[in-house]
């Protein structure tokens, strides 16, 4: 079997014939769906494999945090106040650290190992609950805008546009701020509220990739086709636009979920984010809440900052760099994907658009 | 668009929970209607909102212009109108020590740091592709680019201030604070900006390299240095002017969470703490400058890409 591949540039000169194997399928095609090539190419990638363990690893962190976590994060140690972490043997304070509590602990002798892996918990459920919430709505709003009539389409749109007008942070500050002493700003600690926060920005940028996707779509053979025996709209959109713009949610939510827990932490830096006094509160403390108490306390017990800070940082690289494998492994005109599709041998000597 | 925006920042903020003068403690009913009325929240909303945009009369029947004379109104929780907070005027200090100009400042070293060393690298990268200088230099973007910078100053102010005792990083006065206490924040403040110029630059360059016209270039026999700056760099920048424009505002107004890190005394700051304090009148004022400033971005970005690609005042002739 013989393909030619166009090489780098717009120049026929370069064109190259490249022997491929014989396909292993049957009949002699590659039957090989967009999904099915789009995990043999994560498969080959390390970075993306190393950031969804990191990521599993958080997830399971928050799920079995009660089981993972020394104390109740709350539980007040008499005598063990300010202590630093177990190898430390001379801190700041001239304390030495105690190997009953790991990562020291704060000024009231609570653990900080317990308040990470609880801070840990809230962070990791807000943005994975969220993260899908607003991308429903986001996507329905961006479905109905892009397959309705351009006339309404240029409302909702405009409509969109309000809130972008805006800078994010403010529209989280100035909701949290408004609910924060209302019934709403108490349940789950506060989670509702933030969630109600994100929810109020995030939906925009959902819907309009939507959008965009819909409309490039929407003029194509196959909906025509599909328009043509009669499909009503409702099921052109769900069986035959939605499958095509699934892969553009689901990289969204890589850039999403960090955004959501990065949010939550700055807002709870500035001292308005997810916070109980109920020690029995499923959702107690956050990274953010950890953030405000740390805050205070910077020389006196760094860990306190460190530790939801190192969170932030390896949810977000993990989660970038499986975007970015995730965008590569859906697009079909990836060199990546290409040769994996290829198994690699045979089209190396091959110059491909990068 | 602009009066909707305002509209809807006037009704959001008026619905917020407490008065401006909830952080005054425990007040009496007299002195509060006193406060109201020397600012005019007694009346309707509606009645406010045109008082701000166009004009009304005071307490003491005296008319004041608003919004469109270039008045932002007095603020409710400091001395002086939102102007004179915001940009001196009137004030016999310069305009470079105003809440503007400090910002203005700030972002403008952010945006020299992301593109004077962002575009150097992408460059570099791009034309050493696949090998080491390259994998290095993307390496350093990804990771510039999914770092937060909000995590990044935390970082940095633990370990420089703190943990090494190396630079003052939160000076009790910024305008008399020695110049080297800028780097930090700026530093941190450009490094998204950075990584996306890196990005950004590679992608270009590695288009441009491919292109006929270089190949034609160096079939002539120019030399390597005239066909990189002449050829490639000249077309590959394109991309760039547009994305410097929305960048360098981003940075000058985008510094909220940054600027009250540092305490440092520019607009950002002066917007969140005018959110929590319902200064309502500074809140709207910052929006107003805020949402100028984008415009104005918007309108020369326009005009330096139809300076810059002839093909597209070709295309619209």
């Amino acid at each position: 079997m013989r393909f030619l591949i166009p090489a780098s540039g717009s120049g026929m000169n370069k064109m190259k014939i490249v022997k491929l194997p014989a396909p292993e399928g049957k009949n002699g095609f590659y039957h090989q769906t967009l999904w099915q090539s789009a995990i043999s190419t994560i498969k080959k990638r390390p970075d993306a494999i190393i950031s969804l363990v990191v990521i599993l690893l958080f997830v399971l962190i928050a799920i079995f945090a009660k089981v993972l976590a020394p104390y109740p994060f709350m539980e007040i140690h008499f005598g063990y106040a300010d202590l630093p972490p177990f190898w430390v043997k001379d801190s700041v304070i001239h304390a030495t650290g105690d190997s009953r509590f790991l990562l020291g602990t704060d000024t009231l002798g609570r653990d900080l190992l317990s308040w990470g892996i609880y801070g840990t918990r809230t962070s990791i459920f807000l943005g994975f609950l969220s993260a899908p919430l607003i991308a429903l709505a986001g996507t329905l709003y961006g479905l109905i805008s892009g397959y309705a009539s351009p006339k309404i389409d240029n409302i909702l749109m405009r409509i969109a546009d309000i809130f972008y007008a805006f800078p994010t942070i403010m529209i989280y500050i100035i909701i949290v701020l408004a609910l924060h002493s209302t019934p709403v700003g108490k349940i789950w600690g506060g989670m509702l509220m933030m969630f109600l926060a994100v929810l109020s920005v995030g939906w925009v940028g959902i819907a309009r990739l939507v959008r965009s996707s819909v409309l490039t779509i929407k003029n194509q053979e196959f909906i025509e086709a599909a328009r043509s025996i009669g499909a009503r709209p409702s099921r052109i959109i769900v069986n035959h636009i939605f499958p095509n713009i699934l892969s553009t949610i689901i990289v969204w939510f890589t850039y999403m979920i960090p955004q959501i827990i990065l949010v939550e932490s700055i807002l709870g830096y500035l001292g308005i984010g997810i916070s109980s006094a109920d020690q029995y509160a499923f959702f107690g403390v956050s990274w953010g809440g950890l953030f405000y108490i740390g805050r205070g306390v910077l020389r006196l017990q760094p860990v306190i900052t460190i530790l939801p800070a190192i969170g932030i940082i390896l949810i977000s690289l993990a989660f970038s760099f499986l975007g970015d494998a995730l965008r590569d492994a859906f697009d079909p005109h990836n060199q990546a994907k290409l040769s994996a599709l290829h198994d690699g041998k045979h089209v190396k000597n091959v110059e491909l658009e990068t | 668009m602009m009066v909707i925006i305002l509209a809807v920042m006037f009704a959001i903020i008026h619905t917020l929970p407490d008065s401006p003068w909830a952080a005054y403690g425990r007040m009496d009913q007299n002195a509060r209607a006193t406060l109201d009325r020397r600012f005019g929240l007694d009346k309707p909303l509606v009645v406010q909102f045109v008082n701000y945009v166009i004009g009304g009369k005071s307490a003491e029947s005296i008319f004041t212009c608003g919004l469109i004379c270039g008045n932002l109104g007095q603020s409710l929780r400091q001395r002086g109108s939102v102007q004179m907070i915001l940009f001196n005027t009137g004030l016999d200090q310069p305009l470079k020590q105003s809440k503007f100009g400090y910002s203005l400042r700030l972002g403008f070293y952010a945006f020299l740091f992301a593109f004077g060393l962002g575009i150097p690298l992408g460059i570099a990268s791009a034309l050493k592709q696949n090998t080491a200088i390259d994998y290095v230099v993307k390496f350093i973007s990804s990771v510039a680019l999914a770092v937060p910078s909000f995590i990044l100053g935390l970082v940095l102010i633990m370990i420089l201030a703190n943990g090494l005792n190396l630079i003052v990083i939160l000076p009790s006065s910024w305008s008399k604070a020695p110049p080297e206490v800028w780097v930090v924040p700026a530093l941190v403040l450009g490094f998204n900006t950075f990584a996306s110029v890196i990005k950004l630059t590679r992608n270009s360059m590695l288009e441009v390299i491919n292109q006929d016209y270089v190949r034609t270039a160096r079939a002539k026999g120019l030399s390597e240095r005239i066909v990189v700056e002449v050829h490639m760099l000249s077309n590959a920048l394109i991309p760039l002017v547009t994305y410097a424009g929305p960048a360098l505002v981003e940075l000058i107004t985008g510094a909220f969470i940054i600027e009250t890190m540092f305490g440092f005394p520019g607009m950002g700051r002066e917007y969140v703490r005018s959110v929590v304090d319902k200064d309502y009148s500074l809140v709207l004022g910052l929006t107003v400058v805020y949402a100028l400033l984008m415009t104005v971005a918007n309108i020369i970005v326009d005009a330096t890409y139809a300076f810059l690609d002839p093909r597209i005042r070709v295309g619209n002739e």
